[in-house]
């Protein structure tokens, strides 16, 4: 069931939250998922808000093993929120940037800045095992067949200034207790910058327990630009995404957002915390 | 030997095949305390924090400061703009490109003690080298942003840094038919396979900031491939990607 699955991310989320207030402790794997805020694990509630609710990264099961299948996630599930008594989103609309031309940092020591030739990133080879000690970078890989045109070249464009993220974090001492006592009730976290966007949350205590999550805010306010010039790119290829093999080595995933998230639900359990 | 902690935030696995050099672990995850103590702008004893307390003036930044600091410049420019450390009251966070940087770093200290066979994945962003137990390329999966527990494609970087940028979407999950005149819109997820982790992990997140366009901005820049999943469950390559997809 959609709505499950969808209450079982967010308390994965939490539970990456959760564990991460402890992080200056250095701790084995496997107390990823311990540390897990037991919400109402009988209830089947569904989240609050009905459409997409991205909220932070969840990657509390990364650690426990790469090419897990099925993580054993505790089986908990989130409440449905009591209706949310301030759902106010406490910042002022990031309008207006400003001309601020970004006086960009001076370091002293700057790497040989290229400002038109094609850049190819840096790179540093981690090359293919045995035999090759071959340290340079391997020519651009030829492209296949069905290829209509070949790539530009990389060549900056008009710069387009992207309004200077602005902090709304408290800068408090993040140390929260999970196990910790809470007040029930609603509590709006800060609105926090997650390099790309903002991102708010909000924790329903019950029982003294956080039992629920929603997120307020997440960064969907993405600007679109019209630097790229799409004609002159090949038509890429699309493909509908299925879940394949777990049989992997590595996971990769996003965890962009999951300092911000921590930051912004620690900011409401504090209020919690009384 | 593998081992997993929790440092910067995040969970970090080191795994070193074949190396009799029993340190090699220690000594990573010591150097990512390190990156964490100088770096954190959660640590207010930490360099970057000094430095926006006006505590530390710029001459006597450390090297790696200085480095990290002109690498993000450097990132700025080739984003337009799209990555800046800077925030609006004018004080730095890094972070956004101090995770690639350090795991690029960690995986040269790796390399210095003499093993060959390797991977360092630190929240999801992964530098890995050489062959895996059974003798293989690395496999790297790409993690659904739609459920946490399913991988949606499987990568073998042979040596290539992979990084993945995105949040994860709730609620209504519908997969579009494909339809290739629709924009791309709503991204969720944005993986980039580069020259390192490094190259990977600053252009992941920068694209990923640009949305619809950022995998564009990665067919456009050399070195670079990528795979965007949008909200609808919808994925795009770049046209070198598949090469990567083949083990």
């Amino acid at each position: 069931m959609l709505t499950k699955k969808v209450a079982l991310s967010f308390l994965v989320i939490a539970a990456s939250g959760a564990y991460l207030w402890n992080r200056p402790v250095p701790a084995a794997t496997d107390d990823i998922l311990g540390a897990m805020p037991q919400g109402d694990t009988s209830s089947t509630g569904s989240i609050a808000k009905p459409l997409p609710l991205p909220g932070g990264s969840a990657t509390p099961d990364k650690a426990a093993a790469p090419a897990s299948t099925a993580a054993p996630v505790t089986p908990a599930i989130l409440n449905e929120a009591p209706p949310p008594p301030e759902p106010k989103p406490a910042e002022a609309a990031d309008s207006n940037p400003g001309p601020t031309a970004s006086p960009a940092l001076q370091p002293a020591s700057e790497p040989s800045p290229l400002p038109t030739e094609p850049r190819p990133p840096t790179a540093l080879a981690f090359a293919q095992p045995p035999a090759s000690p071959a340290p340079a970078l391997p020519a651009p890989e030829v492209v296949d067949i069905p290829l209509p045109r070949p790539r530009p070249d990389y060549r900056p464009t008009p710069v387009h200034q992207e309004p200077p993220a602005r902090s709304l974090v408290t800068p408090a001492s993040m140390k929260i207790a999970a196990s910790g006592r809470y007040a029930d009730g609603s509590y709006t976290g800060p609105v926090v910058n997650a390099y790309y966007g903002y991102i708010q949350i909000q924790a329903v205590v019950q029982g003294g327990r956080l039992v629920g999550i929603k997120v307020l805010r997440y960064p969907n306010d993405r600007r679109t630009s019209i630097f790229i010039n799409r004609q002159a790119l090949p038509m890429l290829r699309d493909e509908v995404v299925s879940a394949q093999s777990a049989n992997v080595d590595i996971i990769s995933g996003a965890t962009l957002t999951s300092e911000a998230f921590i930051r912004s639900i620690g900011g409401a359990l504090r209020q919690a915390g009384a | 030997m593998r081992a997993t902690r929790i440092l910067m935030g995040m969970p970090i696995t080191v795994d070193v095949l074949g190396s009799p050099d029993t340190g090699i672990l220690d000594a990573v995850f010591a150097y990512f305390e390190d990156v964490d103590r100088r770096f954190s702008t959660y640590k207010p004893d930490s360099e970057i924090e000094a430095i926006n307390r006006d505590d530390l003036s710029e001459p006597d930044y450390s090297d790696e400061m200085r480095e990290v600091l002109a690498l993000a410049e450097q990132t700025r420019r080739e984003t337009h703009g799209f990555f800046d450390i800077r925030r609006k009251d004018g004080s730095l966070d890094p972070s956004g490109i101090v995770k690639g940087w350090a795991i690029r770093n960690a995986a040269v200290l790796v390399a210095e003690r003499g093993a060959r066979d390797f991977f360092i994945d630190a929240g999801g962003d992964i530098q890995s080298s050489g062959k895996n137990a059974t003798g293989e390329d690395w496999s790297v999966g790409i993690r659904s942003p739609f459920d946490p527990n399913e991988i949606i494609k499987v990568v073998y970087p042979r040596g290539k840094g992979v990084a993945t940028s995105g949040t994860y979407v709730r609620g209504q999950h519908i997969y579009a038919p494909l339809t290739p005149d629709r924009p791309i819109t709503d991204i969720v997820s944005l993986t980039v396979i580069g020259p390192d982790v490094f190259e990977a992990d600053r252009f992941a997140t920068a694209a990923f900031a640009m949305g619809g366009d950022g995998i564009f901005f990665v067919e456009e820049t050399p070195g670079l491939e990528g795979y965007v999943v949008d909200s609808t469950g919808r994925a795009t390559l770049t046209s070198g990607f598949g090469d990567y997809c083949q083990p």
